[in-house]
């Protein structure tokens, strides 16, 4: 039988390389962060934050090829499902960037390496956030539903992680009050880390969706 | 939901052809059902069936069964005139009489009785306003029906179906003839006809099926592969034929 909608079908597939890219970018600019962070290298930092705008454009260009998608195409059943989870991914993703970024800006402030343990369980946090991001692109990019739910419950393991480092830093504060300013600013990165996983359980959760149309247990379509 | 035509395991044959096989349908009252699907798959071969228009067509042989408020319409002691004054008939192409706009709409009312022409009068005036065409041919209607638009040439038809007081209007690609605007209008009006009557139409607009339909039933190759809500359909068809045909990657 022949396959009508070629061009429909390609401009589709452009459409999923571009949020794999967007979604790689994003990931990455994790691992810069954690590394700026970690190695106090500044030019780093800064590189991170001016790449976000990249990941911005790629944000605005793949919503703009998701309207005229659905204003010329008006498409249905499972391209329907596809092209607005894309719309609905892409602001997942594109806050991750930014979480990224305010993570690099926070360590172009600090002077003193984080002590040993707090740098070791942030950096723990941050690899199962990033995991996350990763599993819930590749979840997408294969269409698995399982991979989405698997890598969606990993959100626990950022929240208690988050727990545990919160605790931690409360304890330095409690026991030298001096270095609040720096306890304070590691707060905010493992602040930023656990939304990075919220952001990453979201991408799962419009996964879900574009596979059955059920969104967070309600059919939304 | 109740339920006003039903077909159960229909099969209609065109001498060795066989246009419908083994379809189990219902249609429930005071909804729009739409029918779908590629050219010859058997989706206005079945519209035509539901008030005996394929009787006709020499060769023809219908086996199963096909009821409408539970009698027989095959088969059975129901007449064919009342049946089609029970279940009228749009057509693709608007096809008024060569007359008047008023004698349009009264042919099938004088044929079925005797009517007084105040009583006649009355009935064309709701016909046409149940059509919603009465405003704009109000001041003209013992002018000839072939002057009016496309359009409004289809309304009148619709206003003519109306005129014998049917229970289920067929409409077969009502709007294909028709400019965005005048569809729009008929598809306004189907919305208002399915709280007094049950409409299934035959279309091959899929946006329009999606648009004002309650319920869609794709066909293929005379076999009815699935029926649902339509937004059930348009949104997560259980079938792949049926996701493949509405997203236009078939047909």
């Amino acid at each position: 039988m022949m396959n009508y909608r070629q061009a429909f079908n390609t401009e589709l597939s452009d459409l999923s390389n571009s949020l794999i890219r967007m979604g790689a970018t994003a990931a990455d600019a994790i691992d810069r962060a954690i590394a700026a962070l970690n190695t106090g290298d500044k030019d780093l930092a800064r590189q991170v934050i001016e790449d976000d705008n990249q990941i911005d454009d790629l944000a605005r260009d793949i919503e703009q090829r998701c309207l005229r998608l659905l204003l010329k195409q008006q498409p249905v059943a499972g391209d329907l499902r596809r092209i607005s989870t894309a719309i609905k991914m892409i602001t997942d993703i594109e806050r991750i960037g930014d979480s990224a970024a305010d993570i690099a800006e926070i360590s172009l402030q600090l002077n003193a390496p984080a002590p040993p343990e707090v740098a070791a369980d942030v950096e723990t946090m941050a690899a199962a956030a990033r995991s996350m991001v990763g599993g819930a692109i590749d979840a997408y990019v294969k269409e698995d539903l399982e991979l989405a739910r698997a890598t969606r419950e990993k959100d626990d393991i950022v929240d208690s992680l988050f727990l545990k480092i919160r605790a931690e830093l409360g304890q330095r504060m409690a026991a030298d009050a001096t270095a609040w300013d720096e306890i304070m600013d590691y707060l905010m990165i493992i602040k930023y880390l656990e939304r990075i996983g919220d952001h990453a359980e979201n991408i799962c959760e419009w996964v879900e969706f574009y596979k059955t149309g059920v969104h967070k247990n309600v059919r939304i379509i | 939901m109740s339920i006003i035509v039903s077909a159960k395991d229909l099969n209609l044959y065109y001498g060795a052809f066989q246009a419908l096989i083994d379809v189990c349908l219902d249609i429930p009252e005071k909804e729009i059902t739409a029918l779908i699907g590629p050219s010859g798959c058997g989706k206005s071969t079945f519209l035509k069936t539901l008030n005996r228009m394929n009787d006709l067509i020499p060769g023809v042989k219908i086996t199963g069964e096909l009821t409408y408020h539970g009698e027989n319409i095959y088969n059975g002691g129901l007449d064919v005139t009342v049946l089609r004054k029970n279940i009228g008939m749009v057509f693709q192409k608007p096809n008024p009489f060569p007359m008047s706009i008023y004698d349009n709409i009264a042919y099938g009312p004088r044929l079925h009785g005797k009517l007084k022409k105040a009583a006649l009068d009355d009935l064309v005036e709701r016909s046409l306003k149940g059509a919603v065409l009465w405003d704009e041919v109000k001041d003209r209607l013992k002018k000839s029906a072939m002057g009016l638009s496309g359009g409004q040439q289809q309304r009148l038809c619709i206003a003519r179906a109306l005129s014998v007081e049917p229970d289920v209007l067929l409409m077969d690609e009502p709007t294909s003839a028709l400019d965005p605007a005048s569809t729009a209008k008929i598809e306004d009006l189907m919305s208002e006809l399915k709280k007094n009557y049950t409409v299934v139409i035959v279309t091959h607009n899929m946006q329009q099926a999606a648009r004002i339909s309650d319920r869609t039933a794709f066909f293929l190759v005379g076999v009815l592969v699935e029926v649902g809500q339509t937004n059930d359909v348009f949104s997560i068809p259980r079938d792949k034929r049926t996701e493949d045909y509405i997203s236009g990657r078939f047909g």
